[in-house]
C-alpha cells in the first residue's frame, strides 16, 4: 500500500476512536467500573475538569 | 558525551553568551512575541472589562450521541466571528514581528482554531468532564494524532504558535488571581495550602536534579509545579516562566491528568472509609489533588463541608501561581540559565531576560484586584472573569494543539530516562500527601486551633 494513503489511514482510523474511547468511557462510568465517585460526578451533572477557580466555581460554587 | 549532546551544549553555552550582550531597546515593545503576548492578553481582557464584548462563545456541554446538543447551530457564526477576532489580534502581532511574512499564520491559525473546536467538543462532553479529562488532553490528542502519522504541514506549523497562544492566554489568567480572595478564605487555608506549596516545590525541585539528576531542569520544575500547585495550569505557567520544551510540558501534563483522576477516585473513597473529619478531609483533597475541578468534584463527593474546604484551599493554592510563575522566572535568570563565569546579573539584566509576559500576568492579576474589584464590586468582576475565563480557556486549547502537531512519539519517549519523572512525580506526590495531611491536622483537628466554622 502506499506510504501515504497508509499515513491518511492511520490518522483517519486514530480520529474515528476519538468518539469510540468517549463512548467507551461513558459505558465504563455508567457501569460503575471507575467507581461510585465518578459515577456521582456524571449523575450530578458535574465537572471535574476545570483547570482554575473561576472554571470550578461557575460550576460548582453557586 | 554524544555529538548531539555536545552541540546542544554548546548553542546553550551561545545563548548565554549572547544574554549578556544583549540590551533592551524600544522596539521590543513590538518586535517580541512576549510584549504581543501582554498586548493581546491586555486587549483581550479590555474588550470584556469595557463592555465591547458582553458574552466570549464558548462550547456547551453534551451527553450521550446528542450531536445537535453538542454543535448547536446558532453558535456557528458565534464561533466564526471569535475566530475571525482572536486571528485578527494574532496577525496583527505577527506581521509587527516578522513584516509581510507574518500573514503567513493565516491559514495554520484558521485549522488550528477549528481543529481546537473539534478538542472543545469533545472535552465537553458530560463523559469527559466527569472524568476530568478536559480540553488539554482532546487537544493533545488530536494534534499528536495528525503529527505522527500524516506528519503536520509546513503551512499548519506556521500557525502552530505554542508560546504565541499560552503567553496570551496567561496574561488573561493573570485577571482570575484576585488578592483579596486570599483574605476571604483565612489563616487556615493560607497555612494548608502556602506553607505545604513551596516546601514541596523546593523538595521535589532539589529530589530531582540532585538525587534522579534529571538533567533538564526545566522538566523538574514544571512536573513539581503541577504537583503542588494547580496542575495543568500550573504546568503552563511554570514552562513559559522555565522555558521548558514542549514534550516537557506533555509528560507534565500527561502524568497530572492520569494521576489526577486516579486521587479523584480513590481519596474520597480512603477519607470514608476511615470516617476523617469533613474538614480535614477537604482540606487534604484540596491541597493535594493536582486539578481544581477534580478537588472540587471529590471534595463534594464525601460532603457539602468537605467540598467547601476543599475549593477553598484550592483556590488559595490557585493564588499562588503567580507568585511561584515569577519566582520561577527571576529563578532562571539569575541561577539556571547565568553563566557561571559571568557576575551576577544586575537588575538591568534581569529585566532584559525576563520573559515579559510574567509582566502582563502580573499587571492583570494587579489592576483586578486593586482596581476593578473597588471600581466596579466583586460581582461585576466576576462576571467579567466568566467571560475572559472562556479566551483563555480557547487560547490554552489551541496551545495544547498546537503542543501536539509539533511533537512526536520519539522526542516524547526520550523525556522519560528510564522513569525517572514518573519517580519524581509519585515520591513527590506521597511527601505532599504526608506533609499535607500533617499540617490540615495541626490545623483543623481542634487539637491546637478551634475548628473554623463554614
Amino acid at each position: 500500500m502506499d506510504s501515504n494513503l497508509q499515513k491518511t489511514l492511520n490518522l483517519v482510523a486514530v480520529l474515528c476512536s476519538l468518539p469510540l474511547l468517549l463512548f467507551s468511557l461513558n459505558f465504563a462510568i455508567r457501569s460503575g467500573y471507575l467507581g461510585s465517585t465518578v459515577r456521582e460526578i456524571y449523575d450530578t451533572d458535574k465537572d471535574a475538569s476545570g483547570i482554575f477557580w473561576t472554571d470550578a466555581e461557575s460550576s460548582h460554587i453557586k | 558525551m554524544s555529538s548531539a549532546s555536545k552541540q546542544e551544549k554548546d548553542n546553550f553555552n551561545k545563548k548565554k553568551a549572547n544574554y549578556s550582550l544583549k540590551q533592551a531597546q524600544w522596539s521590543d515593545l513590538y518586535k517580541q512575541e512576549d510584549w504581543w503576548a501582554v498586548w493581546i492578553g491586555l486587549a483581550l481582557l479590555g474588550t470584556v472589562f469595557s463592555g465591547v464584548v458582553t458574552k466570549v462563545p464558548k462550547m456547551p456541554k453534551w451527553q450521550g450521541i446528542d450531536l445537535a446538543a453538542a454543535i448547536p447551530f446558532e453558535l456557528i457564526p458565534q464561533i466564526a466571528l471569535l475566530a475571525i477576532g482572536l486571528g485578527f489580534f494574532f496577525v496583527v502581532g505577527n506581521l509587527a514581528m516578522k513584516g509581510a511574512k507574518g500573514l503567513n499564520i493565516v491559514p495554520g491559525f484558521a485549522v488550528v482554531f477549528l481543529l481546537s473546536t473539534v478538542a472543545y467538543i469533545l472535552a465537553n462532553s458530560q463523559t469527559a468532564k466527569a472524568i476530568g479529562l478536559g480540553y488539554a488532553f482532546w487537544a493533545l490528542l488530536i494534534g499528536l494524532a495528525i503529527s505522527n502519522t500524516i506528519g503536520t504541514p509546513k503551512w499548519l506549523l506556521n500557525g502552530s504558535r505554542t508560546e504565541y497562544y499560552i503567553k496570551t492566554g496567561l496574561v488573561i489568567l493573570g485577571a482570575e488571581i484576585l488578592f483579596n480572595r486570599i483574605v476571604e478564605f483565612g489563616p487556615y487555608g493560607l497555612a494548608i495550602a502556602w506553607f505545604v506549596t513551596p516546601v514541596v516545590i523546593f523538595f521535589m525541585y532539589i529530589f530531582g536534579t540532585k538525587i534522579l539528576k534529571i538533567s533538564q531542569k526545566s522538566l523538574v520544575i514544571v512536573v513539581a509545579t503541577s504537583t503542588s500547585v494547580c496542575g495543568v495550569s500550573a504546568a503552563i505557567a511554570a514552562a513559559a516562566a522555565s522555558k521548558a520544551k514542549k514534550a516537557e510540558l506533555t509528560l507534565a501534563v500527561g502524568m497530572t491528568l492520569i494521576f489526577t483522576v486516579i486521587m479523584m477516585v480513590i481519596m474520597p473513597l480512603f477519607v470514608k472509609a476511615i470516617g476523617m473529619q469533613p474538614e480535614l478531609a477537604g482540606a487534604w483533597m484540596g491541597g493535594t489533588i493536582d486539578a481544581t475541578g477534580a478537588v472540587v468534584a471529590a471534595g463534594e463527593a464525601v460532603g457539602d463541608t468537605a467540598g467547601k474546604v476543599a475549593a477553598l484551599v484550592k483556590m488559595i493554592q490557585n493564588m499562588l501561581i503567580g507568585i511561584v510563575a515569577f519566582g520561577i522566572a527571576c529563578f532562571w535568570v539569575w541561577k539556571v540559565e547565568r553563566n557561571p563565569n559571568a557576575p551576577t546579573p544586575g537588575l538591568g539584566e534581569l529585566w532584559v531576560r525576563l520573559p515579559k509576559f510574567i509582566l502582563g500576568f502580573v499587571a492583570a492579576s494587579l489592576l483586578a484586584s486593586f482596581v476593578f474589584i473597588p471600581m466596579m464590586g466583586m460581582e461585576q468582576v466576576r462576571d467579567f472573569l466568566s467571560q475572559t475565563k472562556t479566551y483563555r480557556g480557547w487560547l490554552f486549547c489551541m496551545a495544547f494543539l498546537a503542543i501536539g502537531l509539533e511533537s512526536n512519539f520519539r522526542e516524547l519517549g526520550s523525556q522519560f530516562q528510564g522513569g525517572k519523572p514518573m519517580m519524581l512525580y509519585i515520591v513527590g506526590q506521597t511527601f505532599n500527601l504526608v506533609l499535607t495531611l500533617f499540617v490540615a491536622w495541626v490545623a483543623l483537628s481542634g487539637n491546637f486551633f478551634p475548628i473554623p466554622q463554614l
